[in-house]
């Protein structure tokens, strides 16, 4: 495809990253401290919740508020008939004008997690919110420059970086990383297995229908192309749809990607190569692949394999990361390094105003790499990207699946 | 056009669905010879798959919307210049033939993918589509350029009478950031229906527009609850977009009224 000037894509960006640099100006007063004229709840304080999305993650999701969180609503858009929007809620624009909650879970499938999050923040609310954190790249560089302006807490809801920040061998690995001191980097990260790629694969013989009564469809489509209705677009098997995730690889890579990201200090960037193995993707569905391996600039290889479809991944074998790859003076260097700072949970950044552990960069940049992968499955090629301008290089149409323009009345802020 | 046995026998190389309705493809480099030869046999063949679409897609047309696509993201790859021209000029003229809505839709939906400045003025006809103008901004936003942004411009006058099609094309018109539109645009904000004024609020931000400005601000004091969270939004981001176009005095002027409006409880400041 010839170059074009897409409105969806740099001209967005450039105007992001313009903004970002003159955010500080226009820094938003947290609600707390606007609600309690000036002074952070103390750690007694029970907290206002709510839960939007409440399907099969949702309970989960919402414990991760923290334990001094009291639910005050909830909110599906399979409630409509039953809501009274005091305690039951069928459209989240009600329940956020609310401001008596403080935080705010987010269970609902992933193409509205970016748009409610980001709304959640405009109205004053910190965010826990169900992984992954977006369903296409452009938008988690909104969601992390609207955090900002509101200056709001966001947290994912996958916490294998907790654990793996507690260990030695992992802190020794993200210091090593973080020190710039390895380059090229040998390590080859490969994983293999339990990521749902058939059980998330969706059926192509299915017959729309009505939707039910109860169900707002219109709403629940949202931002998304408007499809005819079938159940299985709705309630878990909507992550056998590009529309509303991506297969599971969106589903469930993130588990092993988050402490990834962590370990090998990548919450900031994102890889350069990214090649799949695949058949041709069809139109609507998420369906098979093999592996995908993914490259970053300083040499670092990631492999995510299947173990369901086609030829296994042969090309390089797993290689990890000692403290014998550096000489000895930089070995030393390591050694006087300080080791990172403890993750911050969210009810701890609630209180303490901190960035959380799985914060919104953090969060983007794994939902990138989920979303360069489905990129390179859907495409059927290799792409290079540039984890800067945050867009793949000298492929338009890959482009194009960046940033995919959204449903009116639904936009992305910037 | 009706299909022959040939592209019907080489359409069906694609493999069945298995036994639980799901895809299990061949191989890209497989696949790749089915859509080799179709773009190698040209614009009819490409336009025999298209008459195997069905009006319902649940599943009886699986393999000719599933070898369109393949198409498509084949075509696409960037030395392919001559197959995805072929491809999507075959598109937009099928596009003009007396096919189904939904069937049309889909076509639309591989234009997104695949089309470019000369598949804009075959796709703008549709923007006041009663089934498919969605699908067909999508396409022309994802597009880009002048040649698409020229076909939101138009349709605003004409779209006033119905408001969904004047929700799809104020938004496109903000995408693009289209400052030329302003004046057009700004009579919306005091439209009848609230999604309309926000959708017209937002796309003014987006513009940059200087003129907004007691606009936008009187929208935040005459609305309330998430219209109210969201023209607040809006009247900041049209404070960044002023300072960044070096307007500070009417930056600061939405700030001093923004901190003048605040509300107890309210996350402004």
């Amino acid at each position: 495809m010839e170059p074009s000037q897409s409105p969806s894509n740099a001209s967005r960006r450039q105007f992001i990253k313009k903004t970002a640099t003159a955010s500080a100006g226009f820094t938003i007063v947290p609600s707390h401290v606007v609600s309690g004229q000036g002074k952070v709840p103390p750690p007694s304080e029970t907290l206002g919740g709510a839960l939007i999305g409440a399907g099969g993650r949702g309970p989960g999701t919402f414990k991760r508020l923290g334990d001094n969180v009291q639910m005050l609503a909830k909110c599906d858009v399979k409630y409509v008939g039953q809501e009274d929007n005091k305690t039951v809620y069928s459209d989240f624009r009600r329940l956020l004008e609310r401001k008596d909650i403080d935080v705010v879970a987010i269970a609902t499938p992933p193409h509205w997690h970016a748009l409610i999050s980001m709304a959640a923040a405009a109205a004053g609310k910190d965010v826990v919110c169900e992984k992954p954190m977006t369903r296409f790249i452009a938008e988690g560089r909104a969601v992390v420059e609207t955090f900002k302006r509101y200056n709001r807490i966001f947290q994912i809801g996958t916490f294998g970086r907790f654990g793996v920040s507690r260990k030695k061998g992992s802190i020794l690995r993200h210091k090593i990383m973080s020190s710039g001191l390895l380059d090229p980097c040998p390590v080859v990260y490969h994983h293999k297995g339990g990521l749902k790629v058939k059980q998330w694969s969706g059926r192509a013989d299915l017959t729309p229908t009505e939707p039910p009564e109860n169900l707002n469809w219109d709403l629940y489509v949202g931002p998304s192309p408007m499809k005819s209705y079938v159940r299985q677009r709705t309630g878990g098997t909507h992550r056998n749809y590009w529309d509303y995730e991506g297969g599971g690889l969106a589903d469930m890579a993130q588990h092993s990607l988050d402490p990834f990201q962590w370990t090998y200090a990548k919450d900031h960037t994102s890889p350069v190569e990214i090649e799949a193995h695949a058949p041709p993707a069809h139109p609507e569905l998420c369906a098979m692949w093999g592996w995908i391996e993914m490259k970053y600039a300083d040499g670092l290889t990631l492999v995510m394999e299947s173990d369901e479809w086609g030829d296994p991944y042969t090309r390089r074998k797993a290689r990890g990361l000692s403290l014998q790859d550096l000489s000895q003076e930089d070995q030393s260097k390591i050694a006087a390094m300080p080791d990172p700072e403890p993750l911050v949970s969210f009810p701890e950044a609630v209180k303490t105003r901190q960035q959380a552990g799985g914060h919104a960069e953090a969060a983007h940049r794994c939902a990138t790499l989920l979303h360069l992968a489905n990129i390179s499955i859907r495409t059927g090629r290799k792409i290079k990207y540039d984890p800067i301008k945050e867009e793949i290089i000298g492929d338009e149409q890959a482009n194009r699946l960046v940033n995919p323009p959204m449903r009116a009345p639904w936009h992305l802020p910037f | 056009m009706k299909p022959t046995a040939e592209i019907i026998a080489l359409v069906n190389e694609t493999p069945d669905l298995d036994e639980y309705g799901k895809v299990d493809g061949a191989p890209w480099p497989e696949s790749a010879k089915i859509y080799d030869t179709l773009l190698n046999q040209g614009a009819d063949s490409i336009r025999q798959v298209v008459g195997m679409l069905q009006v319902i897609d649940d599943g009886t047309d699986y393999k000719p919307r599933y070898v369109i696509h393949g198409l498509v993201m084949h075509a696409g790859k960037p030395e392919k210049q001559v197959q995805r021209k072929l491809l999507r000029e075959t598109l937009c003229s099928e596009l003009q033939e007396d096919y189904p809505a939904s069937i049309k839709g889909y076509l639309l939906r591989q234009l997104q993918l695949c089309g470019n400045d000369s598949s804009v003025p075959v796709i703008g006809a549709f923007l006041l589509d009663e089934e498919n103008w969605e699908y067909a901004a999508q396409a022309l936003q994802a597009i880009g350029g002048d040649a698409s942004l020229g076909q939101f411009r138009a349709p605003l006058a004409k779209a006033a009478s119905s408001e969904k099609h004047l929700l799809t094309a104020l938004q496109a018109l903000g995408s693009f950031q289209d400052a030329p539109s302003a004046a057009a645009v700004r009579k919306h904000l005091s439209h009848k229906s609230e999604t309309i004024r926000l959708a017209t609020a937002w796309a003014l931000a987006m513009m940059a527009d200087a003129e907004a400005v007691p606009g936008l601000l009187k929208l935040v004091d005459n609305t309330s609850g998430w219209a109210r969270l969201q023209v607040v939004d809006f009247s900041l981001t049209l404070a960044y977009k002023l300072t960044v176009a070096g307007k500070n005095a009417l930056s600061s002027k939405i700030r001093d009224h923004l901190d003048a409006a605040q509300k107890e409880g309210e996350p402004i400041s």
